[in-house]
């Protein structure tokens, strides 16, 4: 009946503000990227900001703002995503090095 | 009866249920296979598939299934036939009927590609019944809307020391939303202040108790201390039933609660409604965490709040209103609704969770351990109503676990104050949600003959205009019970649905089929009693002394009672029909589950 889409369509249409839907597509767009880029060497975990998950993530990592990325324990805010590139790349290079453990995790709140 | 004793059983029977009955049906029946894809994995769109780990679908998954409903519905039990028939039907409602249902809403979701109940039901049932229930889900919502609105209001009114709390919580809801979109300030600063001062706003409320109550006069002058509404209320004198008045004062918080939905409806969602849940979230957490091992440790600490004081059986058909009848079956499976067994938890589970299972094992963690967990939800709020017996049944709600609040050393006033702000709290932000549902269920179901109403605005106040009708008709448990047979109902065809699905693929049905057949006549039952009540002891009397808003509310009630036993009726027969033909011909074997990358 098209029900659900349509009330998913509603919520998802006003969740943001018109400024961070655009930085959230782009965000989205860039961790899509990552597995053409990483192979599956790279785990993405997403985080809703603004939820209670969210809330413990920012103290634990003492973020004040976003979008925030947490890479291998190496922190980076901002929008700049060549710069979360080069932590994920220099990462896996010292996985690498340290030979095989398990694969690394970027995540963003 | 102590309330330690209650945790215990409480606990043992979420641990029995889930070990010795629901795995077994996991493992034997379903045969849920974690290497099988699921839609979530096959259809990633990031939006609405999206495979998510366990832990976060469950804590997502809880927090959309439990909201007034257990909480309520063990408080208006407890009133009517005591505590022992109450707790009863928790246990053995969610032991054998509640998980099930939460449980395989997901699997057959899960198992036909992520598809919601309707689609399901064209599918393997017959096309008419999507469109069936495509109407039964608007009156259902109606339903759900008015009894939460009707029960805010009253309390609201009754309460002035709530009523400031709640008007900070809106604000501080509107300045975090403002916080972190647009001024994008960091989350834990912007948490401790606006839900310090949110709760700081909830413990003075007896100081603004004075000029709330000043409000309250001072709006019931404006007609000279007459009433808006006059109405017969089974419910008063000893439930013999008496004339009863709807002043302004509850008209206008009834509409102050419509004008928070209606903006938690059309405005964004980042404006309002996901920041004043945010607030709200802390708030409840709090009060039920603090509430929750109080009630545990009570008997040690400060026995005189852990006794249970109310009666433990009133009696099988307890007298309501002159001409009502209120028989322990049906009306009890009714009344208690969401702590035993819901039927918002299989359409949300079918329409929401299936489709971000990340692995067929996570099903049952999720769906059932879910269903469990608001067990224990429903088993804290009859514990609080059943030690509390104070004033109404909410009050006695708010006494009660404001006792067990003070076990940890909050003064009683304060802890009372923040169990008050916790039910409302529950209520206000499913309702501001409901509304915006409910709007776009109307837009979607009449857009195209009524043009006008796909305009937000105008659903909207539609949808709220309705629920006001019935708030005004004053019958409050009725609507209560009304509302507890579409939701059991709803319950009934979700498990009906996978009854057909296992004949369908050969499987055993009987975990889903004899609950079924349970909760279908017991709710048809309990809509047909509830129909016969509000007709003889709401309708009539009113009508008899010429008073047109009650008259027109009930009437409404009476005709969405018959339209949904109609509906479940018509379900049935469809559903009937799909059971025999599978059971003489089962559906073709589905294709090999594809296997997991």
């Amino acid at each position: 009946m098209g029900l659900r889409q349509n009330v998913q369509r509603d919520l998802v249409a006003s969740a943001l503000p018109e400024e961070l839907q655009a930085e959230f597509h782009q965000l989205s767009a860039w961790a899509r990227s990552l597995p053409g880029r990483f192979d599956d060497r790279v785990r993405v975990r997403l985080v809703d900001a603004a939820s209670i998950e969210g809330f413990v993530k920012s103290l634990l990592r003492r973020c004040r703002r976003y979008p925030a990325f947490a890479v291998d324990g190496q922190r980076y805010v901002g929008s700049d995503f060549s710069r979360v590139d080069v932590l994920i790349a220099g990462a896996l290079r010292r996985k690498e090095a340290e030979s095989t453990v398990p694969p690394s995790a970027a995540k963003s709140n | 009866m102590n309330t330690l004793l209650a945790v215990i059983i409480g606990a043992l029977t979420v641990y029995l249920a889930y070990t010795l009955y629901a795995r077994r049906i996991d493992r034997r029946v379903i045969q849920s296979d974690p290497k099988r894809a699921t839609p979530a994995t096959l259809y990633m769109d990031g939006v609405d598939f999206m495979p998510t780990n366990r832990n976060i679908l469950f804590g997502y998954h809880f927090k959309s299934i439990a909201a007034a409903g257990p909480i309520i519905g063990a408080i208006v039990a407890a009133s009517l036939w005591g505590w022992l028939p109450a707790i009863i039907w928790l246990i053995l409602g969610v032991s054998f009927i509640g998980w099930a249902s939460d449980y395989s809403a997901i699997v057959i979701s899960v198992r036909n590609d992520g598809n919601s109940l309707s689609a399901i039901a064209h599918k393997l049932v017959s096309p008419r019944t999507r469109t069936v229930l495509f109407v039964f889900i608007f009156f259902y919502l109606l339903l759900v809307a008015g009894a939460f609105v009707g029960i805010m209001a009253t309390v609201l009114e009754s309460q002035p020391k709530t009523q400031f709390g709640v008007i900070v919580l809106t604000a501080m809801g509107l300045l975090l939303g403002q916080m972190l979109y647009r001024w994008r300030t960091g989350l834990v600063g912007a948490t401790v202040l606006t839900v310090g001062i949110t709760m700081l706003a909830i413990l003075a409320g007896g100081w603004s108790e004075g000029i709330f109550g000043a409000l309250n006069a001072g709006l019931n002058n404006l007609t000279g201390g007459a009433p808006i509404v006059t109405y017969f209320d089974p419910m008063l004198a000893g439930f013999k039933g008496a004339e009863a008045k709807i002043m302004p004062s509850l008209l206008f918080w009834a509409l102050a609660i419509c004008a928070f939905c209606y903006a938690g409806s059309v405005l964004p969602i980042w404006r309002m409604a996901q920041p004043v849940v945010y607030v709200g979230f802390w708030i409840t957490a709090t009060a039920m965490f603090l509430g929750l091992l109080g009630a545990a440790v009570a008997g040690f600490v400060k026995p005189e709040v852990a006794q249970f004081v109310i009666p433990a059986f009133r009696g099988w058909n307890p007298q309501l209103g002159p001409s009502g009848i209120m028989p322990l079956w049906p009306m009890l499976f009714v009344t208690i609704a969401c702590g035993a067994i819901s039927g918002w938890h299989a359409l949300f589970g079918a329409v929401g969770t299936a489709r971000q299972i990340e692995n067929e094992a996570d099903m049952l963690p999720v769906g059932g351990g879910s269903m469990l967990t608001e067990f224990l939800l429903a088993l804290l709020a009859l514990l609080a109503v059943a030690v509390g017996a104070k004033g109404a049944p909410v009050a006695a709600f708010a006494t009660g676990l404001g006792g067990f609040i003070s076990v940890w050393g909050v003064p009683i006033q304060y802890a009372t104050s923040l169990a008050f702000a916790a039910f409302i709290v529950i209520v206000l932000v499913v309702t501001q949600l409901l509304f915006r549902v409910m709007r776009v269920t109307l837009s979607e179901w009449l857009g195209d003959v009524i043009p006008p109403v796909r305009n937000q605005h105008v659903a909207s106040l539609v949808s709220i205009a309705l629920a006001i009708l019935l708030v005004l008709t004053g019958t409050w448990v009725y609507l209560w019970q009304l509302f507890g047979g579409a939701n059991q109902l709803m319950a009934a065809l979700s498990l009906l649905l996978v009854t057909v699905w296992l004949a369908s693929v050969g499987k055993n049905w009987l975990f889903a089929g004899l609950p079924a057949i349970f909760m279908y006549v017991t709710t048809i039952a309990a809509l047909l009693v509830t129909a016969y009540n509000i007709y003889f002891n709401v309708y009539q009397p009113n009508m008899a002394a010429g008073r047109m808003v009650p008259v027109v509310g009930s009437g409404l009630m009476v005709l969405v009672a018959l339209l949904l036993v109609a509906a479940a009726i018509m379900i049935g027969i469809d559903g009937w029909r799909a059971f025999q033909r599978y059971r003489r011909r089962p559906a073709p074997a589905p294709k090999p589950a594809a296997a997991r990358a």
